[in-house]
């Protein structure tokens, strides 16, 4: 025997669909209150005065099972027509989402012409209390009101299609029942930044719509403008305007980036469709023969929108080439160590939100080295998201033409933020690359107006050099520049002193023939040895005698030429010369005259002794006379 | 006797002395042949060789910084492009190099102006550089002592050659003074260049001193005192601090 589960036997007992979404419930309950939004609403906000208005409460996300009934807020110029409320719940299961809906209405009827109020309530769901916002009406008279329309059913959306229609005749729509609404994110961007323009249809519900197409007549000039992603089969969201409950839908939703500074605008979205309002009868073979002929068509068209731009601020700096938004780059080579002619790929990507589809590719500043080709770029749009964002991809192929290790210097990739309105960069790391191999052909680079390769060093220096010594000694410790400098303060002082010798020498006759005694002396005793050498006695011995006499005459400034020995040997005596040098002086001069007279009487060592007596005798002379 | 020995010394050196010389321009060739080769090690053995012999041009600097370049040596690069610059001031290639790897150099530090007297100097300097005031000094220099020597010795006078003398005495001076000062107070502090990948300056000479700004590979600076195994450098917005030398790299 098999036991049965619980769920089971429930499943078995209360039917599929509700089974079902019993079991949605238990597994996301945490979900469906998550999602309870209550909403107030009346049928119309213009009513006669003969005409009754319903105010509805609707608790999307709720079952009614946790919710206390409310009480029906209090108007002015208003009379409730009835305390209990009327309800109703609904649940739908569309592309496998479930929602739920429970409502609360109360009719009124007016008592005055004027302005009606139905005042604020207040309503628990659960643990959570919430407020609705005061609806005002406006109550004309009945004669100002055009034929009764058939009232909106609140409640049209939540019953099953089979259901019979509530009313009849239904008649075309008008504005207020069903229009386009454009809404974008900012009225003020900056030039190229990204603006997402949302078109969202508003139709009270119980309108439907078919073969519904959108017209090409949407442009956006002055704009880049790019699709976002909206659902194919979207659920209608239950939103009140002006007291109003519509159901809304996303029709279209762009992301458009200004390419100009100026007032920018943006044509209105049209669409033509089919529509028809609720039923007004509830015989439903006549609903079902009318409805072909309660379809009529429409055409809707939303408003314009005007963006302002404005221009990015000064101060870019180089590197901007027009990305707006927000970024990151990555770059990454496939490779560091190639050989020439191998290629090498550096990828650059881009990835943010912004005008990916329009910015340019950074700037690279690869070494000259290299032959660069243009990138392949493909970008990669995200467009599910509330904005457009995606990734750029940049992939440059770098071939080197000649070896060596060179640096990839840092990518710079700068945007404008305009969240924070101003520029950021992002600077990728510099990375070597290694180059192996020779280079098979001569380095051919691209060259500026001026020779120079691009971005890399001159080629190397070949040829006639001019060499020099490195020496780097500087000049004043260089010793060839002290004698170039001195060499002419010498000459000069030389001369200087030159020309005073030479004055004194005309100046000064006595100093003159002093400065002369020496070198007479010296020229004679010179004469004399020559003479010797000769064989000349008599010759030799006369000009050793003039040797000395001479010296003493230019010594003692006079003319030695006639004086006698002893006026002689008197004249040194005055000079204060001693006695013993006298007498030398004195056996010189007679050993002369021997030699003069009779010369054959001397060997040839008398006749040195000779000359080296004159020649001892006059520096011991000079020396006597200048103590 | 000494004279004579003298000369026959230089006479017999003279010839070993050439050939020396040869020998190291054959090796310029070599290493330029590397170089082009792409054999850049090799290349620098070959120029190094040079510059260790005593011989330097524009050339030899320049081949040097292309293999240094080459080899991603920045900072030797700019290095021996500013000593080539310094022997070549306007050769183009030397310039359009420098500006090439000044473009790699990562820091962006303002210049400070220098005060203008210092600037005045370097004008002077670069007007009449210290050799060439030198030699045209020595030359009135000695014109001066010549026409000098012409009134003393031969007593040649004459207004002319009074003004002359003037002209000689004054030019010379003032040209041999601006040599001298030149060399022994240089216009401009000697410069360093940046070899480590990142260097900091510290505002004392020790490693555990503060770190005053970190510079980088390729930076100019100029040295302003030194201490063992230290510099104190200036950077070029004027910020001062101390340096390894081992971090550093003479121009």
């Amino acid at each position: 025997m098999t036991r049965r589960s619980p769920l089971h036997h429930s499943m078995r007992g209360t039917g599929g669909l509700q089974v079902l979404i019993f079991v949605l419930g238990l597994l996301a309950p945490g979900t469906v209150l998550a999602q309870v939004d209550v909403h107030a609403s009346v049928d119309a906000t213009t009513i006669g005065t003969e005409e009754s208005v319903s105010f509805t409460i609707t608790i999307d996300g709720s079952d009614g099972s946790n919710v206390q009934v409310p009480q029906p807020p209090e108007a002015d110029g208003l009379t409730l027509l009835q305390t209990i409320p009327r309800t109703q719940q609904s649940v739908s299961i569309v592309n496998g989402q479930m929602s739920r809906s429970f409502g609360y209405s109360w009719s009124y009827r007016p008592t005055a012409e004027g302005t009606a109020r139905i005042g604020a309530t207040t309503i628990t769901v659960g643990n959570r209390e919430y407020h609705t916002q005061p609806i005002q009406v406006q109550v004309v008279a009945q004669s100002q009101r055009p034929a009764r329309s058939p009232r909106v059913d609140p409640f049209q959306a939540l019953r099953s299609p089979f259901d019979p229609p509530a009313a009849e005749p239904a008649p075309e729509p008008d504005e207020s029942d069903l229009f386009i609404r454009a809404v974008p994110t900012q009225r003020t961007a900056w030039q190229n930044e990204q603006v997402v323009i949302e078109y969202r249809l508003f139709f009270r519900e119980g309108i439907q719509l078919r073969q519904s197409r959108l017209t090409d007549s949407w442009d956006a000039e002055g704009f880049w403008r790019e699709e976002l992603d909206v659902e194919t089969r979207p659920i209608p969201r239950v939103t009140v305007e002006n007291g109003l409950r519509y159901n809304t839908i996303v029709l279209k939703k762009a992301a458009v980036f200004p390419t100009r500074a100026g007032e920018l605008t943006v044509d209105p979205l049209k669409i033509e469709s089919e529509a028809m309002m609720p039923f007004g009868s509830r015989d439903p073979f006549r609903s079902l023969f009318a409805m072909q002929s309660r379809f009529s068509p429409i055409e809707l068209a939303s408003e314009k929108v005007t963006i302002t731009s404005r221009p990015l601020p000064q101060g870019a700096p180089d590197a901007f080439n027009g990305a707006v938004g927000s970024y990151a780059m990555t770059v990454n080579p496939d490779k560091t160590t190639l050989e020439v002619g191998e290629s090498l790929q550096l990828t650059v990507t881009v990835t943010g939100r912004g005008n990916l589809a329009t910015m340019d590719a950074p700037s690279l500043s690869i070494p000259a080295a290299f032959d660069v080709y243009d990138p392949d770029v493909s970008t990669l749009l995200n467009r599910s998201g509330t904005r457009l964002s995606g990734s750029k991809t940049f992939r440059y192929i770098l071939i080197p033409r000649t070896n060596g290790t060179f640096e990839i210097p840092p990518i710079e990739f700068v945007w404008f933020d305009p969240d924070a309105g101003r520029y950021r960069s992002s600077m990728s790391e510099p990375f070597p690359v290694v180059v192996t191999g020779t280079a098979t052909s001569p380095l051919s680079v691209t060259a500026t107006t001026n020779g120079m390769p691009v971005d890399d060093f001159a080629p190397a220096f070949t040829g006639d050099v001019s060499w020099q010594s490195s020496s780097s000694l500087l000049l004043h410790t260089r010793w060839w520049a002290w004698i170039l400098l001195l060499t002419p303060l010498a000459a000069m002082g030389g001369a200087h002193f030159w020309r005073r010798y030479q004055d004194r020498l005309v100046r000064d006759p006595r100093w003159a023939r002093g400065r002369r005694a020496h070198p007479l002396s010296r020229k004679h005793l010179k004469q004399a040895m020559e003479l010797l050498q000769g064989g000349d006695t008599k010759g030799y011995f006369e000009e050793v005698e003039r040797a000395v006499l001479g010296f003493i005459g230019n010594r003692l400034d006079v003319a030695e030429k006639g004086l006698t020995r002893p006026q002689l040997d008197a004249l040194l005596a005055q000079s204060d010369v001693s006695a013993p040098l006298r007498s030398r002086l004195r056996s010189l001069l007679d050993l002369c005259d021997r030699g003069r007279f009779a010369p054959a009487s001397f060997s040839p060592e008398n006749k040195e002794d000779a000359f080296d007596d004159a020649s001892s005798f006059i520096p011991d002379l000079d020396e006597e006379l200048n103590p | 006797m000494m004279r004579s020995a003298i000369i026959i010394v230089m006479l017999l050196a003279a010839p070993l002395s050439r050939a020396q010389d040869a020998a190291s321009l054959q090796r310029f060739d070599e290493g330029t042949t590397a170089l082009i080769e792409g054999r850049f090690q090799d290349a620098l053995g070959a120029f190094e060789t040079i510059e260790r012999s005593g011989w330097e041009s524009d050339a030899l600097y320049y081949n040097m910084a292309l293999a240094h370049y080459r080899l991603d040596n920045l900072g030797q690069a700019i290095r021996f492009l500013e000593k080539a610059r310094q022997l070549n001031e306007d050769d183009p290639r030397i310039l359009h190099s420098l500006a090439i790897a000044g473009q790699r150099q990562a820091d962006r530090f303002s210049t400070l102006p220098d005060p203008f007297w210092i600037s005045a100097r370097a004008w002077l300097t670069d007007q009449v550089p210290i050799r060439t005031a030198f030699l045209i000094g020595i030359l009135c220099w000695f014109g001066f002592a010549a026409a000098w020597l012409a009134n003393v010795v031969g007593g040649v006078n004459g207004p002319g050659w009074q003004r002359g003398r003037s002209v000689g005495f004054v030019l010379g001076l003032v040209l041999i003074t601006h040599a001298f000062a030149s060399s022994i107070w240089p216009p401009h502090p000697d410069r360093y260049v940046i070899l480590a990948d990142v260097s900091q300056l510290r505002e004392q000479a020790s490693l555990e001193a503060a770190e005053v700004v970190e510079v980088h590979e390729g930076l100019i600076v100029d040295v302003r005192a030194s201490a063992p195994a230290w510099y104190l450098v200036e950077i070029p917005n004027g910020t001062r601090g101390w340096v390894p030398s081992a971090d550093l790299g003479d121009i």
